[in-house]
């Protein structure tokens, strides 16, 4: 595109390039979306292959991280989850942003009752403790890869809502906005191209952010056996079940959980540091 | 004389804040006839941008209100409009260029497909068309490389080149009032005085009527023809540009006039108005200058003078002159 964008973007890399921390948040991202993207080059069995004559094999040339209790490869099914969860994460953000980002604009920007409606609507979806709401919405839904991703991204509705209204009442005092008044923008242009543009910054690192949660709350559902259903490998299901193997193979329950931590680790560093690089008044 | 385009009648706004109530324009009257620049002063705070935005129907509300009178631009009361019809009149009927250009523009758009995004708003032409539009009156307000200036985006632009921005976009759709509010206060002297006179010569060739704000009354004198002056949210003193500046009547006019610096006069000292600028939650009772007028009196306290006409079209707002 302009000159202008490829600028900006390099000024965002170099001030996140200078946090040592956030680069590697930003790799692991980088590795965990490639090896998402292309699981099916990269793994190098079947995650599906059932081979009893293998089963708990430890670690080994053939079988990096050994295989669990059906002797499926453990290396093959954490790639292959690696695709689950950024599905999951992609989907719910995806409704999260739609609806939240949506709520929390048109709230911030009329203000007044319509406002209040809806971040009270918002604070009834937050007093719900944490996962507890996915929980609801699953065990009404009945547990699928779709109902998992709807009730994520319900879940994660307020944040997004609350962060846009937010930016978006602090965009509106700007004088273009009443300039763009002035010459007869509808409200709706007006939202669109001058104030959500310029309230990007905070929605983008709630996205990154909440691209962890999302994640975590995934594999927990999963763990508690509402999310996706064996024998797709699910990060939070595959550690479940190795639950009772603990003893005889600690290594199938360890790998899907250090896997699930390193993601979640890499988005919180990578965001962490891209509010700084976005922000950087806020940081002193 | 000209046909008269705007005329604003008794035009009185309310902030409803937690504080009380601020009484911020209390009757403002004055008239704008086609092809004509008039001038409003006053110092800060005294109502000269409310009025401003109460003519565009910009006044945030809440916690902002009209309360009462009358807008009547080319004869139809714009407060009697419905929003989307107001819609129209804005940036097509009447533009408004603002007083700080640095905070004026979208930092996320290119300045180009700004002032393209208000010629769309207003009439269907093909991107192209607009586009060479964007382009012809971006060269008649001076911005040099045309072709380039248009792609850039507001923060590669200096504060004169930004107000020229906003002066394009509000001429672009050749609007019959401009509203300037204050627009070289944010400005370098020197830029100051191309800005004014690029208002000028465009003012001439669009044969556009002008309100312009300004607390400097030099900016008044060489560009209005007619001045308003304001005090605590009333035009107290109304009328020619020479009649004003040559026969102030009203006391407040008579100050603000006295406190320019000569540089003829050997006086060590700056003439000033004793007192400060009145909350407008509060008002005085009366005339609202009677506390820091020399020539007050009972009457003063008593009741709000109206503005008469003392000589033709030299208006004022003072009992001293108020006697049948």
């Amino acid at each position: 595109m302009s000159e202008r964008k490829r600028t900006h973007l390099r000024i965002i890399w170099l001030r996140l390039k200078r946090n040592k921390i956030a680069v590697v948040g930003f790799f692991i991202v980088l590795l965990y979306v490639v090896v998402a993207a292309f699981a099916p080059y990269i793994a190098p069995y079947d995650p599906y292959k059932q081979d009893l004559s293998k089963s708990f094999a430890p670690m080994s040339w053939e079988h990096p991280l050994g295989c669990d209790e059906f002797g499926r490869d453990l290396l093959s099914r954490i790639i292959y989850g690696a695709r689950v969860s950024i599905t999951i994460q992609i989907g719910s953000i995806v409704i999260a942003l739609l609806i939240g980002v949506f709520l929390g604009a048109v709230g911030g920007y009329y203000g007044g009752r319509l406002d209040e409606v809806i971040m009270r609507l918002m604070d009834i979806l937050l007093a719900f403790p944490g996962m507890l709401l996915a929980l609801a919405i699953i065990s009404m839904l009945g547990p699928s890869l779709r109902n998992l991703i709807i009730a994520i991204g319900i879940y994660s509705i307020p944040q997004f809502a609350r962060i846009t209204r937010g930016a978006v009442i602090a965009v509106k005092e700007n004088e273009y906005i009443k300039a763009a008044r002035a010459i007869g923008e509808k409200d709706s242009s007006i939202i669109m191209l001058y104030v959500l543009p310029n309230a990007l910054s905070p929605i983008i690192v709630q996205t990154t952010l909440r691209m962890a949660t999302v994640l975590l709350t995934a594999a927990g559902l999963g763990f508690l056996g509402l999310g996706v259903q064996p024998p797709t490998p699910e990060w939070g299901a595959m550690l479940s079940n190795a639950r009772m193997y603990l003893r005889v193979a600690p290594g199938v329950a360890f790998f899907p959980g250090f896997a699930i931590m390193l993601v979640v680790l890499g988005f919180n560093l990578f965001g962490d540091g891209l509010q700084d690089a976005l922000n950087p008044r806020l940081k002193e | 004389m000209g046909k008269e385009l705007l005329r604003v009648e008794g035009l009185t706004t309310h902030f409803y804040t937690e504080e009380g109530v601020v009484k911020a324009l209390d009757g403002v009257t004055f008239s704008i006839e086609e092809g004509e620049i008039m001038g409003l002063v006053g110092e800060t705070g005294c109502g000269k941008s409310v009025t401003a935005t109460s003519i565009m129907r910009l006044i945030p509300s809440p916690p902002g209100r009209i309360v009462s009178g009358r807008i009547l631009f080319e004869g139809k009361n714009l407060l009697e409009l419905s929003e989307s019809e107001m819609r129209g009149v804005r940036g097509k009927e009447i533009a408004m260029i603002f007083q700080d250009p640095m905070s004026s523009l979208n930092p996320v758009l290119r300045v180009g497909f700004q002032v393209l995004e208000a010629i769309m708003t207003h009439s269907r032409v093909t991107f192209q068309e607009g586009m060479r539009r964007v382009k012809e009156i971006f060269g008649r307000v001076n911005i040099p490389d045309v072709d380039e200036s248009v792609n850039k985006y507001p923060h590669q632009f200096s504060g004169g080149m930004r107000q020229r921005v906003m002066i394009a976009m509000a001429l672009s759709m050749q609007p019959k009032l401009l509203i300037a509010d204050e627009p070289t206060t944010a400005l370098d002297v020197s830029i100051q005085a191309q800005i004014l006179s690029l208002i000028k010569r465009l003012q001439r060739e669009f044969s556009t009527s002008v309100l312009l704000i300004s607390h400097d009354l030099g900016v008044i004198a060489t560009m209005a023809q007619k001045v308003g002056v304001m005090y605590a949210g009333s035009i107290i003193e109304y009328g020619s540009v020479e009649e004003i500046f040559n026969n102030p009547l009203h006391p407040y006019t008579k100050g603000l006039l006295n406190a320019i610096p000569r540089l003829d006069s050997d006086r060590e000292w700056l003439e000033v108005i004793p007192g400060s600028v009145p909350n407008l939650i509060y008002p005085p009772s009366g005339c609202r200058f009677h506390p820091r007028c020399p020539l007050a009196r009972e009457e003063c306290v008593q009741e709000k003078p109206s503005l008469v006409e003392v000589e033709r079209g030299h208006m004022v707002a003072c009992h001293e002159y108020n006697r049948g």
